[in-house]
């Protein structure tokens, strides 16, 4: 990651450089505060850190001079300052710092500051990249709108249930949680390419429009996987990828894109196959009424083994409450129980 | 935007010219001398263990020192209080950044007796800085064996000039 030094003091300006280089960072350097504001005017420096005291323009004048600026995305800034006044914290924050150091710094937790800085970035431009990217696959399919916020609920509750569970320690924790209810969204991503007449048909596919709906899981798959790519180690990219890969594959090998069984299939894709499942069954479309749940669950209990991963079953069973409650708060011609 | 140091004149005693040098336990103010003129396992621990990136550290800090001086020089001279106030407040945080702890007292109260407008404890203070200064001049430059071991010999050792 790219950031920026501000600062004017060499002394202080070699430490900040040698610790910042060291700890993995692309280090840009502006002497004044003025300079500091032309590198950032470029767009493509994410973070700054400033120091209070600068000729031309101050750390805060920057602050207030940035948070001004038509900039493309949000850049995070720490203050290192000598101040320890509450006065000079509320002014600081107040022009738009995010953060402060106190000078002299140690190391540590300037890396630690910064980590942190990184972190709030990447959540902001995360939430943004899933949004929008949800919202482009719900323009272009009439089923999703609330269907997207049920299954990322049935999604969650089901990934907090096997986080309970000793056979899925380790491998379900908050964070797994966490990224599945915001990334099975995206599942659908895929449709966006696929044909009007096809994905807009108004009742059964034929087998040749079924093929061609079938290859959402690819296309999506291939966009997110691009992404991934570009932007390698971002976690929710490579869970989004997985999902809309393999929400389509079945327990015993008979599902699409790629007829992967057991547990080859990643985790994600067997909870979001029976997310996906069971919203489908229990929402009314044009074509067919809704389910009831009872008859839903019974239908899941089935595909136990065959469709379905049998300890997502279970799960599910155990949860049933809760799917229950997620369909009534954001139903839309729901089936009654 | 500066440290706001009040462009007070003082009435009288403002002629120019406060003398270099002195000894390196003056009247007054702290007794820098006392201390060792750098903590070296702190600045160390700053360098992350680092002997090169710390001996750079002392090399821009001993490069500002020899700006810094002259300028201060010149500013008590002008009775230039806001002047003052900048540079030392500067010096103040490079010297921190560096773990030269008594140069950043004498930094330190030479700020503070500046923001209250007292020229003449301003001058005495001065001659206190250039002792620090020389002091800091003195250091060795640190070796491999000084990581992460206690302060480095003090200025009565040195023989090495950096
Ligand atoms: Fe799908």
């Amino acid at each position: 990651m790219k950031l920026l030094i501000a600062d004017d003091n060499e002394v202080s300006l070699t430490l900040l450089h040698a610790t910042l280089s060291r700890a993995g960072y692309d280090v840009e350097v502006a002497r004044d505060g003025e300079e500091a504001l032309t590198r950032l005017r470029s767009g493509k420096i994410r973070l700054v850190v400033s120091d209070w005291e600068m000729p031309k323009l101050s750390g805060v004048e920057l602050c207030r001079a940035l948070r001004g600026l038509d900039a493309p995305g949000y850049v995070y800034v720490i203050l290192v300052t000598g101040r320890d006044s509450s006065a000079a914290t509320v002014e600081g924050f107040a022009a738009g710092a995010d953060d402060f150091i106190r000078k002299p710094f140690e190391a540590t937790e300037l890396i630690a500051r910064v980590r942190a800085g990184e972190r709030i970035l990447s959540l902001e431009t995360r939430d943004v990249a899933i949004f929008a990217m949800a919202k482009l696959a719900e323009s272009r399919d009439p089923e999703t709108g609330a269907h997207l916020e049920r299954v990322r609920s049935y999604c969650r509750v089901l990934a907090r249930d096997l986080s309970q569970q000793p056979r899925f320690a380790g491998r379900v924790d908050g964070e797994f949680v966490r990224l599945i209810y915001l990334t099975s969204p995206l599942h659908d991503i895929g449709k966006v390419g696929i044909p009007d007449g096809v994905l807009l048909k108004p009742g059964r596919l034929s087998d040749r429009e079924f093929e061609i709906m079938k290859m959402h899981a690819r296309m999506g798959a291939d966009t997110l996987e691009a992404a991934a790519r570009a932007f390698p180690g971002v976690p929710f990219l490579e869970m989004a990828r997985e999902i809309a890969a393999t929400h389509h594959e079945r327990w015993d090998g008979t599902g699409y894109p790629s007829g992967l069984s057991g547990e080859s299939i990643p985790l994600s894709g067997r909870i979001m196959a029976v997310a996906d499942v069971y919203d489908a069954l229990t929402s009314a479309r044009v074509y067919k009424a809704a389910m009831t749940h009872e008859v839903a669950r019974s239908l899941i209990v089935d595909g136990s083994g065959t469709h379905f991963d049998p300890d997502l079953v279970e799960a599910f069973l155990r949860q049933e409450e809760h799917f229950l409650e997620i369909s009534r708060a954001f139903g839309e011609g729901r089936a009654a129980a | 935007m500066g440290t706001g140091g009040r462009e007070k004149t003082e009435s009288g005693g403002c002629v120019g010219g406060a003398r270099a040098g002195g000894p390196c336990h003056g009247s007054g103010e702290p007794a820098s001398g006392m201390d060792e003129a750098i903590d070296t396992r702190g600045l160390l621990d700053r360098c992350m263990g680092d002997v090169g990136l710390a001996n750079l550290v002392l090399s821009k800090l001993r490069e500002q020192l020899a700006r810094d001086e002259a300028e201060l020089e010149r500013l008590v001279g002008a009775c230039d209080l806001a002047g003052l106030g900048r540079v030392l407040h500067g010096l103040k945080g490079a010297a921190a950044s560096a773990s030269a702890g008594p140069l950043r007292e004498v930094a330190a109260s030479m700020e503070r007796i500046v923001q209250g407008g007292d020229m003449h404890s301003a001058r005495t203070l001065l001659a206190h800085l250039h002792d620090e200064a020389e002091r800091l001049r003195r250091c060795p430059a640190l070796g491999e064996h000084d990581h992460g071991h206690g302060p480095i010999p003090g200025a009565d050792e040195s023989e090495r000039r950096p």
